[in-house]
């Protein structure tokens, strides 16, 4: 089974982090569903910063957009708010994710 | 040779040297002499500038009521002296009385060609079209700003406006905000995405403005950004 790519993920501006705020927080929450399931698909627990980068998620070479550094960041904050994700160590280099959150178990 | 030994005599290389000598004192006379007249013009002004300023003082504990003739006068004296103060001036009258007809001729003069361009143009824009006309007697910077400024309290039925970025524009009054946001919108759905030289080319407007109304049409969430290397890309929001 293929993993499914949102329809967002040919989208261009999906990959450039949206000045307004409405719309930010739209993409925002797509970029978090979006991680979450592709890591439920790979069976992914543990995502790299650094690696994440090069992986598909946040680099679509069919369209030639990267999700910036900063960006990430901002992606990995959101869920860490969501309760989707914890932070291994303190450079926030390595982090935990969790398909579901620690209430749901 | 006696008495003739002190006077210059064109003789020889000397005599050259001499005269260009004579020549130097001549023209540090001169520059000196104007710098002199210069330092005293100076002080001149610099006394009105102290007048100036106890008179704002004075004005300040009078209080501002909507323009009286006495803070109109005051302020066409600094005006000419070329001393702006608005910090303490602006309470104490709106303007100048120069910069109010200013105003009003400006509204005559820019009503058609800002027809032309759809309604907008930018202050640099304006300036450069004033002045062209003028020819002699050309505004400063500081004259058209401050005379656009005064647009919206003469019931002109131009408006100046100032972007988000600090770019000023001078708009008729007509001109719809909704309008020509919706305008962009249609372009860019229509070519699916634009960039703000595309766009400018498409309306036939300068880039600046076109940048400014996509980036206007973002801010109320109508477009969205694609920000790449290939440039600064505006989608339909379809977040």
């Amino acid at each position: 089974m293929s993993f499914e790519w949102p329809w967002q993920y040919s989208f261009p501006p999906f990959f450039t982090l949206q000045p307004n705020v409405d719309t930010r927080q739209k993409q925002l929450a797509a970029w978090c569903s979006l991680a979450l399931s592709y890591c439920r698909h790979h069976r992914l627990y543990t995502l790299d910063v650094m690696e994440a980068q090069e992986s598909p998620v946040f680099n679509n070479k069919k369209i030639e957009r990267k999700l910036s550094m900063e960006a990430i960041q901002v992606v990995f904050e959101e869920l860490r708010k969501k309760g989707n994700l914890e932070w291994l160590d303190k450079n926030k280099s390595r982090c935990l994710v969790m398909w579901r959150r620690p209430e749901e178990w | 040779v006696g008495p003739q030994a002190g006077r210059t005599r064109a003789v020889g290389i000397v005599g050259i040297e001499r005269k260009i000598e004579e020549r130097r004192k001549e023209t540090d006379k001169n520059i000196s002499e104007a710098f002199e007249d210069l330092s005293k013009l100076m002080e001149k002004a610099k006394e009105m500038v102290e007048v100036s300023r106890s008179i704002a003082n004075k004005i300040k504990d009078k209080q501002g009521d909507i323009s009286e003739d006495e803070t109109i006068r005051f302020k066409s004296y600094l005006l000419s002296m070329g001393i702006a103060n608005p910090v303490t001036r602006e309470t104490h009258g709106s303007g100048t009385h120069y910069h109010l007809q200013l105003a009003k001729q400006l509204g005559d003069m820019l009503q058609a060609p800002l027809e032309e361009r759809g309604g907008m143009m930018s202050l640099t824009e304006v300036y450069c079209l004033v002045n062209r006309a003028r020819g002699m007697e050309l505004l400063s910077p500081e004259d058209l700003v401050n005379a656009c400024k005064m647009f919206e309290s003469l019931k002109l039925p131009l408006r100046l406006r100032v972007f988000d970025s600090g770019v000023m524009v001078v708009q008729l009054q007509s001109h719809s905000e909704e309008e020509m946001i919706a305008s962009a919108l249609d372009s860019v759905t229509d070519k699916g995405s634009l960039t703000a030289e595309e766009f400018a080319k498409l309306l036939g407007l300068s880039v600046l403005l076109s940048k400014e109304r996509l980036l206007l049409a973002e801010k109320m969430g109508h477009l969205c950004r694609d920000d790449s290397v290939e440039g600064l890309r505006f989608y339909p929001n379809l977040f």
